[in-house]
């Protein structure tokens, strides 16, 4: 019994130790500490511990801080040189003879965020796993500035880095995807006019850093200029600024808040200048900046140096190649010739800014002297899409639809008879333009020179047939197998029923090049055969499409049919064409 | 001088008087060391009269019952004093404040930051909550492998089957409460599992209250939580120990006369100033049909249930509270961000008892959502009738020794139960320690990425 009774002493013992451990835990807070040694500091006496609630009035109803519970000294600036967190806030707005902004009626989590009812520094710093907004330190609150105020138009005092990210947000054209509503339009990538309540801080700065650190499907490009922190830190700031919910009312909130009315000045007259400020993403005489082509694309000045991003096609030759009304139709909206561009769509330009952005393209004339080499002109203007090694895979290859064309030595040989006239005037149906107002015909030959140096070293002595196109009624051609049926025009019913049977797995039954087998094929891709610019230029004769039957395709997966007749084969050829000449539906 | 003396003996004899007046209006007895004091501090005591005057010897042994009865017992009693205290901090509403936090969940903060013991309190309670349920399992296994669910005490069974199941229903109703992320999600997976049960979409619906987990579930829950369940719990709990008196105590065998017992001397020293020297004293207005209560047997095993029996319970009850005391002050009960139905965590794990079955439903629906639970809750209930139909029915009588640990006549029952036990603590196992993003194997000692904003 008395061994019973000890137990029970010991385990009283413990009860209470462990009562008392509660009880100490309860009343020995760090934030306790704190006041104690503030007090101290003041040279004052302790008047009791005490948690420093501030309750914030917001429109819908209290906010709690309780931040100055340890941050006593804030708003006292005989506090200024003690050490944190006891010390007093630097001033707000520079400048200002008495900072408006009282602490004692908005609380330190309106700007800094974190978890102000929390009096552990790790939970109230916003360090507790999961929490939705972390402490924003120091010039990073400058985000919450927009909560009561609107630092738009003329710019906020002491929102300086807020301002700076707001410019970037314009000068690197990331308007040109995001929408902020009374800012951009666009449909291209996520909206931000909430950013700042959906995501956290740090959250905005990964995503601009390395969009798939938080979405694996994001689209946007790595832009170089991140390597720069500070930028990254404005601009995050900024974007964590664009906030829905706002704390004030237009009525009840403090001298700026109510949005000055922005004047969206247009440019009026196209000039080149106008064009290079919009190229450049800065403000035009007064504009809002809206352009920022030099973050995706490059240019090369007179001298021929390349400046500008490497996300989109150099666009120093833009104008030569394409024309003016081309340039015109991409900017407004991409897709129209790349179906898989991530350019956005500029739609809001009007025409004088459209303008001006290609009469300041027109004005690159940069060209490679007669003298450069093989190399130099390959590097400079088929790189970005034929690839370093020739392959067709270059950088924009991923965007295009057909994909550039490999050299493989096969295709070479076999068909560098054409390279002239399609460099010369482009293919059309494809994304290869006319290079013939940049390059002389002296260049084009250094150019075919340089792929077949660099192609044809291991071609082995491959030879392509030359089989001519047979004639109706030709007797040399009758029929192989010595029926003796003589070749007639190509049946377009025929052909169709002769297409279903041996073309439709890589063709597809459109005959748009995307039949079932063609998911599993490598680079160069099935032939679009019902692409009317492709199908009618004068380089696809009846003679090439009936070699290419015939024979195969050079360097793509595109086999031999010899076990066809010509018939047949001029039945297929009948019925592609029937598919696209101008005159059937 | 004399009258003096006189007068003071005089006011010490009515101080005397007046303290006893005093005395005899609380207690009703003396504190010696008589067999019938030792009767009346039992029954003449509201807490303590809930037990027998005389118990039998073997009761009080630890190995009887490890005490997991009267721990799952404690827990209850310190789940409502510490749900009560909560009470009074806590409002079940998910109306956002300014600060974007949902009511219900800045209460949790004010808890852990600015309410006096608050974080205290909400670790007793979570830690308490956790605790019980792993102690109704404990509880229950080690009644079944002493067979002590059998001889009349089936129906009992059932009852505290009933009380395990109603713990289960009152933590995971609390388990929504604090509106954090883990709460939200938990419950979310655990309704989303109710959803696969015939007629689960309807309790469900009703449960919720909406199509999904939001602010009616809170209001539900927490009413559940505070009100329906406890008094549901505290009505079975006086159930289960009535019968369990009116069963005769604890089971024990048939013939208890050739166990080791604890020494008389441990009971402390009893002046028999009754005439009946031998016989249990109360065997004469107890006389009842039947063998229980059991009157004149086993009289020397017998043995007055103050003060052993009550100290042994203060034993337990002080080690539960120091125990859980520990816990809470050096561990913190979870909180994770405000519930947010937009942002899933990964994984959104139920909570650990739970975890079982939705480890089951990750393999089939049907079978860890249905038919696992299903056999559980029901073929556990009603374990006891099974096995007295598959007796009567197979006329494969067998002994059953109740309060026999491992009884060698019940190696079948005993290896199928722990068998059961196993399954889903491996499951459990499995579920909470081996399970990560998108409910992929993961080694626990390699740290995950977190998800979330």
């Amino acid at each position: 019994m008395i061994k019973d009774y000890r137990i029970l002493a010991v385990l009283a013992l413990f009860g209470f130790i462990f009562f008392g451990l509660s009880m100490k835990k309860a009343m020995d807070q760090d934030w306790i500490k704190h006041q104690k040694k503030y007090y101290k500091q003041l040279g004052e006496d302790f008047p009791g511990a005490e948690v420093k609630q501030v309750n914030v009035k917001t429109p819908s109803s209290m906010l709690v801080d309780r931040c100055q519970t340890c941050h006593i000294g804030a708003s006292n600036p005989g506090a200024a040189g003690f050490p944190q967190p006891l010390a007093a806030h630097p001033p707000i707005v520079p400048g200002a003879e008495k900072d408006p902004h009282d602490f004692n009626k908005i609380g330190c989590a309106v700007c800094h965020d974190g978890s102000p009812r929390d009096l552990d520094q790790h939970l109230a710093h916003g360090g507790q796993h999961g929490w939705i907004k972390p402490l924003l330190h120091g010039k990073q609150a400058q985000a919450n500035c927009t909560r009561c105020h609107a630092p738009e138009g003329e710019g906020l005092a002491g929102a300086e880095l807020y301002e700076e990210g707001r410019q970037l947000f314009l000068e690197k054209a990331c308007w040109g995807c995001h929408t902020i509503q009374g800012i951009s339009s666009s449909s291209q990538a996520p909206e931000l006019t909430d950013a700042g309540g959906k995501f956290s801080f740090h959250y905005l700065e990964e995503s601009i850093v390395y969009p798939k650190a938080n979405d694996e499907n994001s689209k946007m490009p790595l832009f170089d200029w991140v390597n720069d922190e500070h930028k990254v830190e404005a601009l995050a700031v900024y974007l964590k600024g664009q906030q829905k919910n706002k704390l004030r009312s237009a009525e009840s909130a403090p001298i700026g808040y109510i949005k000055p009315e922005t004047k969206l000045a247009r440019i009026e007259t196209p000039s080149a200048d106008a064009g290079r400020s919009l190229f450049a993403g800065a403000p035009f005489e007064g504009s809002v900046a809206k352009g920022g082509c030099v973050n995706c694309h490059a240019i090369r000045n007179s001298d021929g140096d390349l400046s500008g991003g490497v996300i989109g096609p150099e666009l120093t030759w833009t104008i030569r190649l394409r024309g003016e009304e081309y340039v015109k139709d991409h900017i407004r909206n991409a897709r129209v010739h790349v179906p898989d561009s991530i350019m956005p769509t500029f739609k809001d330009y009007n025409e004088a800014e459209l303008d001006s952005v290609v009469q300041y393209l027109a004005t690159l004339d940069f060209k490679f002297g007669e003298t450069a080499n093989g190399q130099q002109l390959f590097d400079a203007y088929c790189v970005s899409c034929h690839g370093e090694n020739l392959d067709g895979k270059g950088e924009t290859a991923p965007l295009l639809d057909p994909l550039p064309r490999a050299f493989t030595p096969q295709f070479v040989a076999a068909y560098e008879h054409r390279f002239a006239d399609s460099i010369k005037n482009g293919v059309q149906g494809t994304d290869m333009p006319t290079w013939k107002n940049v390059l002389s015909d002296q260049q084009i030959e250094t150019l075919i020179g340089f792929i077949k140096e660099k192609t044809l070293a291991d071609a082995g002595d491959f030879k392509r047939l030359e089989v001519p196109l047979p004639r109706p009624g030709d007797p040399e051609r009758r029929d192989h197998k010595g029926k003796g049926l003589t070749i007639e025009q190509g049946d377009a019913q025929r052909g169709f029923a002769a297409f279903q049977r041996f073309c439709t797995a890589c063709h597809g039954k459109l005959a748009n090049g995307k039949g079932p087998n063609a998911y599993a094929l490598e680079h160069p891709l099935p032939r679009d055969l019902i692409s009317k610019p492709f199908m009618n230029q004068t380089a696809v004769s009846d003679e090439r499409l009936y070699q290419s039957i015939l024979l195969g395709v050079a360097g793509t997966p595109m086999p031999a049919h010899d076990h066809l007749s010509d018939q047949t084969i001029l039945d297929i050829i009948a019925f592609i064409r029937a598919n696209t000449t101008e005159e059937t539906k | 001088m004399d009258d003096l003396k006189q007068i003071t003996d005089d006011l010490k004899a009515r101080g005397r008087e007046f303290g006893n007046k005093l005395y005899y209006s609380f207690f009703r007895h003396r504190m010696d060391n008589t067999g019938l004091t030792k009767s009346k501090i039992m029954f003449s005591n509201v807490l303590l009269h809930i037990q027998p005057v005389k118990i039998h010897k073997r009761s009080v042994k630890f190995k009887t019952t490890m005490g997991l009865g009267l721990i799952t017992f404690y827990l209850f009693l310190i789940l409502a004093v510490t749900g009560i205290l909560l009470m009074f901090h806590y409002v079940p509403s998910t109306a956002i404040g300014p600060d974007g936090l949902p009511d219900a969940y800045s209460r949790m903060l004010n808890l852990r930051s600015n309410v006096f013991w608050g974080g205290f309190l909400r670790n007793m309670h979570r830690w308490a909550a956790h605790g019980m349920v792993a102690f109704v399992a404990l509880h229950m296994l080690r009644v079944y492998l002493a067979g002590a669910h059998r001889g009349g005490r089936e129906f009992n069974w059932v009852v505290g089957c009933i009380l395990g199941l109603l713990t289960v229903f009152l933590s995971y109703t609390g388990y929504l409460l604090p509106w954090d992320q883990l709460a939200f999600w938990g419950v979310k997976v655990g309704t989303e599992i109710a959803k696969l049960a015939p007629g689960g979409a309807l309790i469900r619906g009703i449960l919720l209250g909406d199509t999904d987990v939001g602010s009616e579930a809170l209001v539900r829950f927490y009413v559940l939580h505070v009100a329906v369940f406890p008094a549901i719990m505290g009505f079975l709990i006086a159930v289960h120990f009535f019968r369990i008196r009116k069963d005769g105590g604890l089971a024990r065998p048939a013939d208890t006369s050739r166990e080791k017992q604890i020494p008389d001397e441990e009971f402390g020293p009893v002046k028999n100033n009754s005439v009946f020297k031998s016989a249990r004293s109360y065997k004469l207005v107890e006389i009842v049909k039947g063998k229980e209560p059991k009157v004149n047997e086993e009289v020397d095993q017998m043995m007055f249930a103050w003060p052993k029996l009550v100290v042994r319970e203060l034993m337990v009850l002080l080690g539960t509270v120091a125990f859980l005391s520990m816990i809470s002050v050096f561990f913190d009960a979870p909180l994770e961000g405000p519930a947010d139905p937009n942002h899933p965590t990964n994984p959104a794990k139920a909570p650990w008892y739970f975890l079982g079955l939705q480890e089951l439903t990750s393999y089939d629906g049907f079978i860890g959502g249905i038919v696992i639970p299903g056999i559980l809750a029901g073929g556990v209930m009603f374990l006891p009738y099974v096995e007295i139909f598959l007796e009567t029915f197979t006329k494969t009588y067998r002994k059953n020794i109740p309060g026999v640990w491992f009884a060698r006549e019940r190696n079948l029952e005993n290896a199928l139960f722990i068998g059961m036990y196993l399954f889903m603590l491996t499951l459990i196992i499995i579920g909470v320690y081996f399970r990560g993003a998108n409910w992929e194997i993961v080694y626990p000692w390699i740290e995950q990425a977190g998800g979330g904003h």
